[in-house]
């Protein structure tokens, strides 16, 4: 008894480093690298300021809770129910953020006689059925982690 | 069942990377430079005016450097001016391949009837601007990225006929065989922009009586600055006028662009300066004087032609009676053109003629036939004027011989008509039948104020002379101390 509670101590604090990592991981990913990619760019090159319209402000509205989700989702056991939502909740503000953020970047130039424009549709859907395929993801490791959660405890009844 | 989400966060760590490999080899071409769409720039819009169509044309370049291929590519593009739209065209490019360079060529056409008479003034003569508006569509594979540029850009028109310069300082004038020949300057400056040609009817018009003085042609090519010489022949009636009279000129131009199917009347108004100013004959100043060939007849002049002219002028000069039936002499004078002269003509006078005008009030024509030599343009040139005779109406009579006293009288009588006061010495000499010397007397103004005749005044005086014996004839000498003028009249009893 005493082993097994020891090893859900263990799991339980190997999940928070998990967490705290992904988090950082996260907000590095989805935030940092706007912050230092908008500020590079617009030191090399000035009058690129007008391509990031509200970027970081969107990167830093979306991104901070997709970490702290994402966070969340690594802290909790795989096949558990919050972890499910926390993922797909993280799906769903990844979505968000990714069709925010590049709507938000103007690629474009505008120039005295010319406004030149680009837009991404394609790759804002490729990106969204990738978040789209990672909620598939959450749901199977639910479906996957959840038999055998039932196995196991199937087995702890046994062992009483 | 782990390997099965092994394997699948697999492929979705796979369709990241395919998509960050997208992203950056889609986004970094478009951002470098190297997807790019050139619009031709204002010098490289090429405009023609054929058979009644005006066309615009020129080419768009579509580069795809990048690593996809750009599909989809639709172009609008419209030119506006003059308050409205007047061209638009729509292109539709199915695809330009990766590493492509793809020139499109753009071409708006319109019927010139399309336009109003305004419209056309203002693109013949008037400087306006053109709006060339152009938004273009592209996509590269599944809209991966999608391209839009819209354009808009201003074309500055300078007019087909920008300007229209005739060089009023520069008008010459020359002879011909059928009068003289005018020429004017003419500088056009036309658009570079088109490549056609226009006619020019012109019509030389004075303004005093609106008459059409003459009528020419030329084509002016247009795409370009285009210089020539506009001139126009005149008869000997038009020449002559406009030797002598100052002329508003008026130079009506009918401007046809054919293709254009445009036609546009211009007026130009000259002020002529005619290039002889005046030519004088000073009559109150003529005279007749004895020379030792005879006599002449004296006659000043003033002559003022215009600084435009240099070398001189030949003038011969017959001198007629009032009918022109009779003419007594000429003279040849060389005139020296573009200063003002004064001389004096001089036509010599045989004795019948040196009486009549000394006795003899009447019309005299003077015609002269000058040549500009420089210019070669003759014209003539007629004065007439009514000479007054110094000793007009003459009479010498009423004979009366005293054979008691031994002297003669007779009554000497005439009008002065000449502008000027005479101051007359009169010769008597009396002469028998075998010519010698029965008497004399010699009168002088100096002595006698009856023999300063003004201009006008009548003299009449009988005169009486000692005599030896009865004379036969008389031998009278009028002198004009003034002007030397001199008359032997002899009369017989």
């Amino acid at each position: 008894m005493n082993e097994r509670y020891e090893s859900s101590r263990e799991e339980k604090s190997g999940h928070l480093i998990k967490a705290i990592i992904g988090t950082i991981v996260f907000l590095f990913l989805f935030v940092g690298l706007i912050a230092i990619g908008r500020y590079l760019v617009i030191e090399t090159i000035p009058e690129f300021e007008s391509v990031f319209q509200n970027t970081l402000l969107y990167a830093a509205a979306i991104g901070i809770p997709l970490s702290i989700v994402f966070g969340l989702t690594q802290y909790f056991n795989k096949g558990s129910t919050k972890r499910l939502g926390f993922g797909l909740l993280t799906v769903l503000l990844s979505i968000i953020y990714f069709v925010l953020v590049l709507t938000s970047i103007n690629l474009g130039y505008e120039g005295e006689e010319f406004i030149y424009n680009l837009t991404m549709p394609g790759l804002i859907i490729l990106i969204v059925v990738g978040s789209i395929l990672k909620g598939v993801f959450y749901g199977l490791e639910y479906h996957t982690y959840r038999d055998k959660k039932e196995e196991k405890m199937e087995e702890d009844v046994q062992y009483y | 069942m782990e390997w099965k989400l092994i394997g699948f966060q697999t492929l979705l760590a796979i369709f990241a990377v395919i998509i960050i490999i997208l992203s950056v080899t889609s986004v970094y071409p478009a951002l470098s430079g190297d997807v790019d769409i050139d619009i031709p720039e204002e010098d490289e819009v090429y405009w023609n005016i054929d058979n009644g169509t005006v066309e615009v044309q020129g080419t768009m370049w579509i580069n795809n450097s990048g690593y996809y291929d750009l599909n989809d590519i639709d172009i609008d593009v419209s030119l506006e001016g003059l308050e409205k739209e007047l061209f638009n065209d729509s292109i539709s490019v199915e695809k330009v391949e990766a590493g492509e360079d793809r020139s499109v060529i753009l071409s708006l056409q319109r019927d010139t009837s399309d336009f109003t008479e305004g419209d056309l003034e203002t693109i013949v003569f008037e400087e306006t601007t053109f709006s060339i508006i152009a938004d273009m569509k592209a996509v590269y594979p599944f809209s991966l990225l999608e391209f839009n540029l819209d354009y808009d850009s201003s074309i500055d028109w300078a007019g087909i006929v920008e300007d229209i310069q005739y060089y009023e300082e520069d008008i010459s004038i020359e002879g011909t065989e059928q009068g003289s020949r005018v020429s004017i300057p003419l500088d056009v400056d036309t658009t570079d922009q088109l490549n056609t040609t226009s006619t020019v009817d012109l019509t030389l018009k004075n303004e005093t009586d609106g008459d059409n003085y003459s009528e020419t042609q030329i084509s002016v090519p247009i795409g370009g600055d285009y210089s020539t010489d506009v001139t126009f022949e005149l008869g000997n009636n038009e020449t002559e006028h406009l030797i002598f009279n100052d002329e508003q000129l008026h130079v009506e131009s009918v401007i046809s662009i054919e293709d254009l199917g445009y036609t546009v009347t211009n007026t130009t108004i000259f002020n002529w300066e005619a290039p002889v100013r005046y030519i004088d004959f000073l009559y109150e100043q003529a005279r007749v004087e004895s020379v030792p060939t005879g006599s002449e007849l004296f006659l000043p002049y003033n002559v003022s032609t215009t600084d435009r002219l240099s070398g001189l002028a030949q003038a011969d000069i017959t001198m007629y009676n009032s009918d022109q039936s009779v003419a007594y002499n000429e003279t040849r004078e060389m005139i020296p053109l573009g200063v003002e002269t004064s001389s004096e003509l001089e036509f010599s006078l045989n004795e019948s003629e040196t009486e009549k005008f000394i006795t003899n009030s009447h019309q005299v024509n003077f015609i002269a036939d000058i040549n500009l030599q420089e210019k070669n343009i003759d014209f003539t040139y007629e004065s007439s004027y009514d000479w007054g005779a110094p000793l007009n109406n003459l009479s010498i009579g009423d004979f009366s011989y005293d054979l008691i006293t031994e002297t003669i009288s007779a009554n000497i009588s005439f009008i002065n008509d000449s502008p000027r006061e005479l101051l007359v010495n009169l010769t008597v000499l009396l002469f028998n039948s075998q010519d010698d010397l029965v008497g004399s007397k010699e009168i002088s103004y100096t002595d006698d104020q009856d023999y300063r005749v003004a201009s006008g005044e009548q003299f009449s005086q009988r005169i009486t002379v000692d005599v030896s014996e009865e004379p036969s004839y008389a031998e009278v000498t009028f002198t004009d101390a003034t002007t030397g003028m001199e008359l032997e009249k002899v009369v017989r009893r």
